[in-house]
């Protein structure tokens, strides 16, 4: 068990950090930005929260697999850690990038202007005016992607194999014990993560909460 | 860098010596006991997974990373062979698969009595089989009711498990009856909830079960492994699961 949730907080981990680095400028552009193809990008970035995982890991299959398009390039990741990650990042993009998207579209455009005039440079305006405002959103939106991606089992049971210590998350490892007829242990794990996900839920709630009373009465700061 | 992290991580479970398996779900339970005699006799780790032996092929198909592939038919180890996936004369019968009837205690039928009389029972809501599309249970369970006339009375009844174990896991949990594999039949929790009537051999589709070593795979452990499945040891628990031995 600790072999899969182990694996599962590490493909959870990397999800949200790649979700956080790629996502950010991303919701910023979608944003702030107004931009040729605008609409169809924020269609594209939604579209996984419609499709069934089916169709997303059977095109991951299709194009990672052994005889995939991309194998001459060393991009042979289905049944590993790496094909599990793009999965996991395509599904739970939604997620993040809807929340990153609020979080940077509430901020006062005459703060961002208030800089740009007093002669901050963009990295600056970052710094001090669009993270410190826009923070509180950015952490939920991560911590959404990582209890999205700690549940996730569509993507991955079309990908993965269930191949111990290496494909077989906790979602995966839930579905064999249940197979194996072992209803025993998959009550305590199913527990378990129950717990797991009610915090982190708990936690994100929290700081939308905060949040809102943060921006809402001034402002400012 | 966390996510150099994680793939150091990862490769360094792939340098230590272990064997990959993917088998049939039929043997669930027998090849858990079998790995865990062999882990204790050899310094490699066995990593099982499970699946319905179609799915399998078609995961293998795509390259997914095993050495040892054990079938519960040989249709599929031998399409492997054909589309040279396989290495070479690694195909391997093991063992010959038995289907069963079983029923949940709480229908209140004698199924060693009635036998497969006992699907036409009104009590019988739900009959549980494996995907006959891509498990060989499946397959079997089907031929079985096609060549006894039944089908076409029952099949409105028929649920459908992804693989063997979930077909007999939908028939205890729904608390009604499945075709499944006498390996899993065996089972402790079978037992105890339900009982069961042995089809006879002859009337359904024959589980040759083979076992193959995948292409480039062939690694002293994983050779190793191999003659272990075909060692006294490991006969002899396959035998207490039932299974035929060739």
């Amino acid at each position: 068990m600790f072999e899969a949730l182990r694996l599962s907080f590490q493909l959870a981990f990397a999800t949200s950090f790649i979700l956080l680095v790629l996502g950010v400028p991303l919701a910023y552009l979608l944003a702030r930005k107004r931009f040729f193809g605008k609409r169809i990008l924020e269609v594209l970035v939604l579209l996984p929260l419609t499709l069934p995982p089916t169709v997303l890991g059977f095109y991951l299959l299709i194009l990672l697999g052994a005889n995939g398009p991309f194998k001459k390039m060393g991009l042979e990741w289905a049944f590993r850690f790496e094909g599990l990650l793009l999965g996991s990042v395509l599904f739970s993009l939604p997620f993040a990038l809807t929340a990153y998207r609020e979080a940077l579209r509430n901020i006062d455009e005459h703060f961002l202007e208030e800089a740009r005039l007093s002669g901050a440079s963009r990295l600056q305006r970052w710094r001090y005016v669009l993270l410190p405002l826009s923070w509180p959103g950015i952490l939920s939106g991560t911590l959404l992607a990582f209890a999205h991606t700690l549940g996730e089992f569509g993507v991955i049971l079309m990908i993965g194999g269930s191949i111990p210590g290496k494909t077989k998350v906790i979602s995966i490892y839930i579905y064999d014990l249940v197979q194996s007829l072992r209803f025993g242990e998959a009550g305590y794990v199913a527990g378990l993560l129950l717990v797991i996900s009610f915090v982190i839920l708990f936690i994100v709630r929290t700081l939308e909460e905060r949040w809102s009373l943060h921006i809402l009465p001034t402002g400012s700061r | 860098m966390k996510v150099f992290l994680v793939i150091l991580c990862f490769l360094s479970q792939v340098i230590a010596q272990e064997i990959r398996i993917a088998a049939a779900s039929d043997l669930q339970f027998a090849l858990s006991e079998i790995a865990e005699l062999f882990e204790t006799e050899n310094e490699v780790k066995v990593l099982l997974s499970f699946g319905s032996s179609g799915n399998i092929y078609s995961q293998l198909e795509q390259g997914a990373p095993f050495d040892l592939f054990l079938s519960a038919s040989s249709d599929y180890t031998k399409r492997l062979e054909a589309k040279d996936l396989l290495e070479p004369n690694s195909r391997k019968l093991y063992a010959v698969g038995r289907l069963v009837i079983w029923v949940h205690n709480s229908l209140g039928l004698k199924v060693e009595t009635l036998q497969e009389q006992t699907l036409l029972s009104s009590n019988v809501q739900h009959i549980a089989i494996a995907n006959p599309d891509h498990a060989p249970y499946g397959q079997a369970a089907v031929d079985f009711l096609t060549k006894t006339g039944l089908y076409e009375h029952i099949n409105a009844k028929l649920i459908y498990g992804e693989n063997i174990s979930q077909a007999a896991q939908l028939a205890l949990s729904s608390g009604n009856v499945g075709i499944i594999a006498l390996s899993l039949a065996i089972n402790p929790v079978m037992q105890e909830a339900g009982t069961y009537w042995l089809i006879p051999l002859e009337d359904h589709l024959r589980l040759e079960q083979e076992m193959a070593i995948l292409k480039n795979q062939a690694r002293t452990e994983v050779q190793i492994f191999y003659e272990f499945m075909q060692s006294d040891d490991a006969r002899a628990i396959l035998e207490s699961y039932g299974f035929v031995l060739p």
